[in-house]
């Protein structure tokens, strides 16, 4: 049964990366070789290659489309500014990656600073049910489901921005320990302890607010 | 030891469902599973919360629109910065660098040229020298020990007190023996006809001369003789 479970929780991260962005180190070698040298199709080429991945960083950094799309923008902005640093050799997606979790960091900042709350503005407007839950003929299991996938997406928002970083590499975009550490700067023990207090944290977090709610009732 | 497995184990949890544990340890958490039902409850809760929060935050399918906004708002922001500023940046970079080395190259052409036109420095302030007769003092960094005959404020008390004979017209000779250290002086003195004494003084510009030949030592001696000998018939 723990096998089983575990198994869908890596089928579910594993299968989130975008197929056409997958695309092997050279071709981005040559492509930021090209772009350096004043070709903006070239850039534009590196954005239509990447863009779904950050945005979906984005976003699940952000909890919102509008500063997702915003975050996406200056992501690229910063890798044209800094693609003259960009070492011939390095991992292109790691360095774009850790550019856009330093964007992700900033844009959090300055809402906090704001005096926004992050957790009201994510966009739970756009919460639909998935396909066999909305089919189900028990409307009181559709909607306990979508309470615990509300609690969830809230407890993701409320982790340090590090643990959500590493939480979000890791797990939702499937990408391995050793990745996640190239992308954060930091080392794969680093990571997997930061992802195992994360996971500790969300698993917490549901589950008083789970019990808070049903006595509540 | 069972409790103490067990804790070991609620920390391995959250790694080994998302099979993060390598080696023993994995191979060590199953078998901990298969006997152990409080830890294998535990596994499935992070299995399933786990689950949901790829459920709750599973990739959303954003429109073309959405990404054609992001590329055509980049490209707007980069477009203009590489036609426009790019080449005048490297030019002016350019031209910056040039002028810097052409005012170095300037800067020490004219260094060159006014140390070329500066005097030989003197052989340093407070030094008597004597060539042919004359007596020498090295500069002012020399040990006591490989100094020449006249010591340092032997020579600064020659300076003084030949300014003072200048006005009373003693000879230097007397004033030297005055110092007590004269001996150089008088020995090397005596083998030419003409006695040259340089006295450097602290200012590099001023170099006293003195030139002396034995005839008028003589004559000086003869007139000092007529002297006394007037003063004792008086």
């Amino acid at each position: 049964m723990v096998a089983e479970m575990a198994h869908i929780f890596l089928t579910d991260a594993s299968e989130m990366p975008a197929a056409r962005e997958e695309q092997p180190a050279d071709y981005f070698s040559a492509l930021v070789g090209s772009a350096r040298a004043g070709d903006s199709l070239a850039f534009e080429q590196i954005m239509l290659a990447t863009e779904q991945r950050v945005v979906s960083i984005a976003w699940r950094m952000l909890g919102n489309r509008d500063d997702a799309r915003d975050a996406a923008q200056e992501v690229y902005l910063r890798v044209f500014k800094y693609l003259a640093r960009f070492r011939a050799g390095e991992d292109f997606r790691g360095w774009l990656y850790r550019i856009t979790i330093n964007v992700c960091h900033d844009f959090a900042r300055k809402r906090r600073l704001a005096g926004s709350s992050r957790v009201d503005e994510i966009d739970f407007a756009r919460e639909v049910a998935p396909a066999e839950i909305a089919g189900s003929d028990d409307p009181e299991a559709v909607a306990l489901h979508m309470q615990q996938l509300a609690l969830v997406r809230r407890a993701l928002q409320l982790l340090p921005a590090k643990e959500r970083a590493a939480l979000v590499l890791r797990d939702l975009e499937g990408f391995s320990t050793e990745e996640v550490a190239r992308a954060l700067g930091s080392r794969p023990v680093t990571v997997r302890s930061q992802v195992s207090s994360a996971r500790v944290k969300i698993r917490t977090y549901c589950e008083k607010l789970s019990r808070k709610r049903g006595t509540s009732r | 030891m069972r409790s103490l497995s067990c804790r070991r184990m609620g920390r391995m949890i959250p790694l080994y469902v998302a099979g993060d544990l390598v080696g023993g340890w994995e191979r060590e958490a199953a078998e901990h599973f298969a006997t152990c039902e409080g830890c294998r409850g535990l596994a499935e809760e992070f299995a399933e919360s786990g689950s949901l929060l790829a459920e709750g935050w599973a990739r959303q399918e954003f429109d073309a629109e959405f990404y054609d906004r992001i590329r055509s708002a980049v490209l707007a922001e980069i477009t203009p910065d590489r036609r426009l500023s790019r080449p005048p940046l490297f030019g002016r970079r350019w031209i910056y660098a040039a002028s810097f080395g052409l005012a170095l190259t300037v800067c020490g052409f004219v260094f060159q040229q006014v140390k070329r036109l500066q005097p030989e420095a003197p052989q340093g302030p407070g030094s008597i020298s004597q060539v042919n007769g004359q007596l020498t003092l090295g500069p002012e960094t020399k040990s006591p020990s490989s100094s020449p005959a006249l010591p340092r404020e032997s020579v600064r008390g020659i300076v003084g007190q030949e300014a003072r004979s200048r006005e009373r017209g003693a000879t230097l000779e007397r004033t030297i023996h005055s110092g007590g250290s004269a001996s150089s002086l008088s020995g090397s003195a005596s083998t030419s006809d003409i006695t040259r004494i340089e006295i450097q003084t602290a200012d590099p510009n001023i170099k006293i001369i003195w030139l002396a030949d034995r005839a008028s030592r003589g004559s000086k001696a003869i007139n000092r003789n007529e002297y006394k000998e007037a003063n004792d018939r008086n």
